[in-house]
C-alpha cells in the first residue's frame, strides 16, 4: 500500500520539478539583467545538448534497473574515432558514421557483458569506463584532431540565424520526441517500465528481458554516439578527454528528473525538465557571479531535494490522513 | 548449514586469491624487480588507501547501500587536516587522526540519517553528499593548497615507517582493521545481522532487526574510515589541494565488487575486498612496472579489470554449482 | 543585487561611451605616440574589468598567478575576479568565458585548457569589445589579442635537458614523467628537451615517457614503474608541477633515494623538502605571479593606451613589472606572443630564497 503511494507522489514530482524549472526561470529573470537574454537561453540549451542526447537514453536503462557508467567515455571514444577516420582521410559524412556505429557497438559489448555473461553493470560499467577511454588514448596518442569542415563546426557552434535557437537543437527535440513515445507510447516502453517494476513477473508475462535489455544498451551506447559528434563540433576538437565525468551529471540529471534508481519509474519530460533545470539554475549562478565552488554544493543539494521531497511530501499526507483518522 | 557458509566464503576468496597471485606471480617473473626491492612495499602501501575505503565500504554494501561520498570525504579530512597543521605547527601525527576520523563522522552520520533515517535511496543521496562535500572542500579550501613542509614530520616519517623491509605502516592498519571487521561481521550478532538486512530488507524490518541502528552505524563507519584515510592520503603524497582523490570513489567500488560483495547486499567479507583491491592496484602496478605502451595502458587496464570481474563471476559460480549439488546430496 | 545590477548598467554604458572616446584618442593617439611612454590621461581611461580564467581554480600555481593579477589590479584601480573551474576542460572554461561577457566584463585573462575549442566563445567575446590576453597555455590567434609566453618553449627545453644532465653528471638513463599525453605545452617542451639532449648531451638517453595525469596517484605508480622497468635509471624529468612532486616524494622515501634524482617544472614552496633533504631534486619555474601581473598590464596598454601587439611592437608594462618597463611582442609558435622572463632553477642553494 504504502508503495503505490509512493508511486503516486514520485509521478507528481515530475510536475513539481517542471514548477520548479519555472520559478528558477522566472526568479532568475528578476534578480538579473540577462538570464532570459537570446544568447543565455541559447547557451542554456546547448551547454546541456550532450547531457539530455545521454539522457534520453539513460532513462530507458535505469528504469529497466540497470546503469551505464561508460557512457562519457563512449562519448570520448567516438569523438576520437571521428577524428582519426576524419584526419586519415575519410569523408567527414563517413567519419560521423563510424563515430556512431562505434558508440553502438560500445553499447552492444556493455548489454551482453551484463545480461548473457551476467556481470553486474555498476561494476562491469566501471570496467568499460577505463577501456573505452583507453582506446580513445591509444586511437589518438598525443595528437588532437582540430580541423573539420566549417560547416560542421558552425552547425556545432552557431544559431540559427539570428534567433537564439542553437543549430543542434532540433536534432536534439528530434531525438527527444522519438525517445518519449518511444517510452510512452508503444509496447517497448510498457515493456521496460514492466522490467524495472519486476524483472521476474515480466518475464512470466512473456517478455524477452534479456534482448530488450540488450537493446536499451545498445541504445545508450548509440546516444552517447551521437553526443561525440555534437561534442566534437560544439568544441571542434576530437581528443580522449573529451566529456570527462559527464556520466554523474546525466544520472544526476535523470534522478533529478524523477526517474527511480530501484527501476520502474520515469518519464521523458521530468527527464528533460531535470536537464533544463540543472543548467539553468547554473547559469543563473554564473551569472550572479557566484563561484564554481557553490555550483558544485548545489548541484549536491538539488539531487538531496529530488529524492528527500517526494518522501518528505507522502511522510507529511500520511501523517495528515492519521491526524484526521483520529478526530 | 555452518559447513556450508565456511565453504562458500572460502570459495570465494581462493578464487580471488589465485587470480592475483597469478597476476602478480607472472609480472615478477617478467620483471622481478616488481616484487623485489622496494616492489612489494611499493604495491602495498599503493593499495592500502582503496584498501582501506573499501573495507570501511563493506558494512555498508553488505547491507545493500553504498557510499559513492567518499572520495570526497576523504579530500575534505586530508585539506582540513592539512589546514590545521599548517596554522598550528607543533601538531603531530595524533592530532591529525582525530581531526580526520572527526570529519569523516560528521559525513558519514549526514549520509546516515538521510539514509537510514529517511530511507532514501541510498545512490541518489550520496551522489548528492559527493558533490556537496566536495563543494564544501572547494569553498573551505579557497584554493589554497598545502605542500611537505607544512605537515608535521611525525605524520610523514609514520607514513615512510616499513616493517621487515616489506610492510609499510600503512599497510599494517589495513591488515588490523580487516582482521577486526572480519571477526565482528562473522562472529558478533550486529555484525550477522547486517547480512540479514542486506539479504532481505523487507524481512529484516519485520523479524524486527534494528535496521535504522545499524545501517547508521555503518555509515558512521565508512565515513570514518574516510577520514583516517584522508590523513593516510597526506603520508602517501605529502601534497593536498581542494580536488584531492577526486573521482576515486569508482576505483574502491571496484576494488569491493571485485572482493566479492554483491550490489544486492548480503555477501562479502573484508578479507575479499582487501584481495580486490590487491588485485585493482596490482594491475595498474604492473602495467606500469612492465612498461606497456603508455598509450594503451588504461585500455588495458579497463579490460583487465572486466576479465577479472569475469573470472571471478565464473569461479563463484562453479561453487556455487557444487554448493547446490552438495545440498541435493545431502537432502537425499 | 540591485546595487549589483545597476553597476552592470554603468559598465555597458561606460562602453558606448569609451567607443566615442576612443573614435577622438585615436586622432590623438598618431601624435602622443611618438612621445614615447605617454600615457593616456586619466579620466578617457576605460575602467578595466578583468575576469581571470585559469586551466584550474583550484592549484597553487593559478592561484599564484592571481596574486600578480590582483596586484595589477590594484595598481590600476580595476576590478578582477578569480574565475577558477573546478575541472581541467574546455566545456568549463566555454561557460565561464560566455558568463564573463554577458557580466559585463571587458578583459579576460586566460590559461587554455585547449587551444582550439575555446576559440569560438572567444572570438564572439571579442566581437562584443572585450580584450583577450592569453598566458601560460595559448589558443589558435584567432582568439585572443597576446599571449604571455612564460618562456621560450625552446628555453624550457634547454633549461630541462641542462638540470637533467648536470643530476646525471653527464651520463645515463634519463625518463620523463609528463601529464596527459594530449598536453600541448609538455609535448612542445618534452620534444625540445629531446633535440637538446640529442644535440648537446650524447651521453644521456631518455629512455621512456611516462603520462601521470597530473594526479598523485597515477603520477606516483608511473614513477614506482619507471624506476622497477628501469634498473639504471639515473634521472626522472618531470615538466609538470604536480607530477614532480609526487616523484619527488616517492624517490624521497624509496631505496632509489641518491640514486634516482628528480627534476622539471614545479613551485620552490612545494619542492623545497626534497631539495633540501638530501634527495637532490632540481625544479625550475618562471614568475607564476610577475605573469599575471603582466598579462593584466599588457590588456590595459592595449585598451588604455590603444598600443598595437602585433610581432615587432613593444608594448609598455606597470610599474610592478620587476624592472622592465615595457615588452616586446615577438613571433612565436603560434603567432605575436610576449615572453615572460627566463625560469629560475631552484636547487639546495638558492630555494630559501624564493617564497611562492
Amino acid at each position: 500500500m504504502s508503495e503505490k503511494n509512493t508511486f503516486k507522489v514520485r509521478k507528481s514530482w515530475d510536475t513539481a520539478i517542471l514548477a520548479l524549472l519555472f520559478s528558477v526561470w522566472v526568479l532568475a529573470s528578476m534578480t538579473t539583467d540577462n538570464f532570459l537574454s537570446s544568447i543565455n537561453v541559447s547557451q542554456i540549451f546547448s551547454n546541456s545538448s550532450e547531457i539530455l542526447i545521454m539522457g534520453f537514453a539513460m532513462v530507458f536503462l535505469i528504469i529497466t534497473g540497470e546503469i551505464d557508467l561508460s557512457i562519457a567515455s563512449i562519448l570520448a571514444l567516438s569523438s576520437a574515432m571521428l577524428g582519426y577516420s576524419y584526419a586519415a582521410g575519410a569523408p567527414i559524412w563517413l567519419a560521423i558514421l563510424i563515430a556512431m556505429a562505434v558508440g553502438t557497438a560500445c553499447g552492444f559489448v556493455n548489454g551482453f557483458l551484463v545480461t548473457k555473461l551476467g556481470l553486474g553493470s555498476l561494476a562491469v560499467t566501471i570496467g568499460a569506463l577505463a577501456l573505452y577511454r583507453g582506446i580513445a588514448n591509444g586511437i589518438l596518442g598525443t595528437e588532437t584532431v582540430n580541423e573539420f569542415p566549417e560547416f560542421w563546426t558552425t552547425w556545432g557552434f552557431d544559431t540559427i540565424g539570428t534567433t537564439f535557437i542553437p543549430q543542434t537543437l532540433p536534432v536534439i527535440i528530434i531525438f527527444g520526441l522519438f525517445f518519449g513515445l518511444l517510452l510512452h507510447n508503444t509496447a517497448f516502453g510498457r515493456r521496460t517500465l514492466a522490467i524495472g517494476q519486476s524483472p521476474e513477473a515480466a518475464r512470466f508475462a512473456g517478455i524477452n528481458v534479456v534482448r530488450h535489455k540488450i537493446i536499451v544498451f545498445t541504445f545508450t551506447g548509440f546516444m552517447s554516439g551521437v553526443a561525440g559528434v555534437i561534442y566534437t563540433f560544439r568544441f571542434s576538437t576530437a581528443q580522449a578527454d573529451n566529456g570527462i565525468g559527464l556520466e554523474l551529471l546525466v544520472i544526476s540529471a535523470c534522478l533529478l528528473g524523477g526517474v527511480s534508481i530501484f527501476g520502474g519509474i520515469g518519464t521523458m519530460w521530468g527527464v528533460v525538465a531535470g536537464v533544463l533545470l540543472a543548467s539553468s539554475v547554473e547559469s543563473w549562478l554564473t551569472l550572479q557571479e557566484i563561484n564554481a565552488q557553490w555550483r558544485t554544493i548545489v548541484t549536491g543539494i538539488l539531487l538531496l531535494i529530488s529524492v528527500a521531497a517526494p518522501v518528505m511530501v507522502d511522510k507529511y499526507k500520511r501523517a495528515r490522513a492519521t491526524s484526521a483518522n483520529k478526530a | 548449514m555452518a559447513s556450508l557458509l565456511k565453504k562458500r566464503t572460502f570459495g570465494r576468496e581462493a578464487s580471488l586469491g589465485v587470480i592475483l597471485i597469478f597476476c602478480i606471480a607472472s609480472t615478477g617473473f617478467i620483471n622481478p624487480r616488481f616484487v623485489t626491492g622496494d616492489g612489494t612495499r611499493d604495491l602495498l602501501s599503493a593499495t592500502a588507501i582503496v584498501a582501506l575505503l573499501a573495507i570501511g565500504m563493506a558494512p555498508v554494501m553488505i547491507m545493500r547501500h553504498i557510499d559513492l561520498s567518499i572520495a570526497s570525504t576523504v579530500g575534505f579530512s586530508a585539506w582540513l587536516v592539512a589546514d590545521f597543521c599548517a596554522k598550528n605547527p607543533s601538531f603531530t601525527w595524533w592530532q591529525c587522526f582525530v581531526i580526520g576520523g572527526a570529519v569523516g563522522i560528521a559525513v558519514g552520520a549526514l549520509n546516515g540519517l538521510l539514509v537510514a533515517g529517511l530511507r532514501l535511496p541510498s545512490l541518489v543521496v550520496t551522489l548528492g553528499t559527493l558533490y556537496i562535500v566536495r563543494g564544501g572542500v572547494y569553498v573551505v579550501s579557497n584554493s589554497v593548497d598545502y605542500n611537505a613542509q607544512e605537515m608535521p614530520p611525525s605524520l610523514l616519517s609514520l607514513g615512510q615507517q616499513t616493517f621487515g623491509g616489506l610492510l609499510p605502516f600503512p599497510f599494517l592498519m589495513v591488515i588490523v582493521l580487516m582482521v577486526i571487521v572480519a571477526w565482528y561481521m562473522k562472529y558478533t550478532k550486529a555484525g550477522r545481522d547486517c547480512y540479514a538486512i542486506g539479504s532481505n530488507p523487507p524481512a529484516a524490518d519485520l523479524v524486527g532487526l534494528k535496521v535504522f541502528r545499524r545501517t547508521f552505524l555503518a555509515y558512521i563507519f565508512c565515513g570514518f574510515i574516510a577520514g583516517i584515510a584522508g590523513v593516510f592520503y597526506l603520508m602517501r603524497f605529502a601534497q593536498v589541494d581542494s580536488t584531492a582523490f577526486y573521482g576515486q570513489e569508482l576505483a574502491v567500488v571496484a576494488a569491493a565488487v571485485i572482493g566479492g560483495i554483491g550490489l544486492l547486499g548480503g555477501a562479502g567479507t573484508a578479507v575479499g575486498v582487501v584481495i580486490g583491491a590487491l588485485l585493482v592496484q596490482t594491475i595498474q602496478g604492473a602495467l606500469a612496472a612492465l612498461g606497456v605502451d603508455a598509450f594503451w595502458k588504461a585500455a588495458i587496464n579497463g579490460l583487465l579489470l572486466i576479465v577479472a570481474i569475469y573470472a571471478d563471476r565464473v569461479l563463484a559460480r562453479r561453487t556455487e554449482n557444487a554448493l547446490l549439488a552438495q545440498r541435493i546430496k545431502e537432502r537425499v | 543585487m540591485k546595487l549589483k545590477n545597476n553597476l552592470t548598467m554603468f559598465s555597458t554604458k561606460g562602453n558606448t561611451l569609451k567607443k566615442l572616446l576612443a573614435a577622438i584618442a585615436t586622432a590623438a593617439l598618431v601624435t602622443t605616440t611618438l612621445v614615447t611612454g605617454s600615457v593616456a590621461p586619466a579620466s578617457a581611461a576605460t575602467k578595466l574589468k578583468v575576469a581571470h580564467i585559469p586551466k584550474l581554480g583550484t592549484i597553487g600555481y593559478f592561484q599564484a598567478a592571481d596574486k600578480g593579477v590582483q596586484r595589477a589590479c590594484k595598481e590600476l584601480k580595476a576590478t578582477c575576479a578569480y574565475k577558477g573551474p573546478t575541472e581541467i576542460t574546455a566545456a568549463a572554461q566555454v561557460k565561464e568565458i560566455n558568463a564573463a561577457v554577458q557580466s559585463g566584463y571587458n578583459v579576460i585573462v586566460l590559461a587554455a585548457n585547449d587551444k582550439d575549442a575555446l576559440v569560438p566563445a572567444l572570438s564572439a567575446a571579442r566581437k562584443k569589445g572585450v580584450t583577450v590576453v592569453t598566458y601560460d597555455s595559448d589558443v589558435a590567434q584567432k582568439g585572443r589579442s597576446v599571449f604571455i609566453n612564460q618562456a621560450s618553449s625552446q628555453g624550457i627545453g634547454q633549461a630541462l635537458a641542462a638540470s637533467a644532465n648536470d643530476l646525471a653528471k653527464g651520463e645515463g638513463e634519463v625518463a620523463i614523467l609528463s601529464t596527459t599525453p594530449d598536453a600541448t605545452n609538455q609535448n612542445v617542451w618534452i620534444e625540445f628537451m629531446n633535440q637538446e639532449i640529442a644535440a648537446k648531451y650524447p651521453k644521456l638517453k631518455v629512455v621512456a615517457t611516462a603520462y601521470g595525469l597530473d594526479k598523485p596517484e597515477e603520477s606516483t605508480t608511473e614513477t614506482q614503474g619507471l624506476i622497477q622497468k628501469y634498473p639504471n635509471l639515473k634521472v626522472i624529468v618531470a615538466p609538470t608541477s604536480v607530477g614532480i612532486v609526487a616523484a619527488a616524494k616517492y624517490v624521497s622515501g624509496s631505496a632509489s633515494k641518491g640514486k634516482v634524482f628528480v627534476t622539471g617544472l614545479g613551485l620552490p614552496n612545494d619542492m623545497k623538502t626534497y631539495i633540501k633533504d638530501g634527495s637532490d631534486a632540481q625544479a625550475s619555474l618562471w614568475d607564476v605571479e610577475n605573469f599575471g601581473y603582466v598579462a593584466v598590464q599588457v590588456a590595459n596598454s592595449i585598451i588604455n593606451n590603444k598600443q598595437k601587439v602585433n610581432v615587432g611592437a613593444t608594448v609598455k608594462s606597470g610599474k610592478g613589472d620587476k624592472g622592465l618597463k615595457s615588452r616586446k611582442v615577438t613571433k612565436g609558435a603560434v603567432g605575436n606572443e610576449i615572453i615572460l622572463g627566463p625560469a629560475t632553477v631552484f636547487t639546495k642553494n638558492n630555494v630559501d630564497q624564493y617564497n611562492f
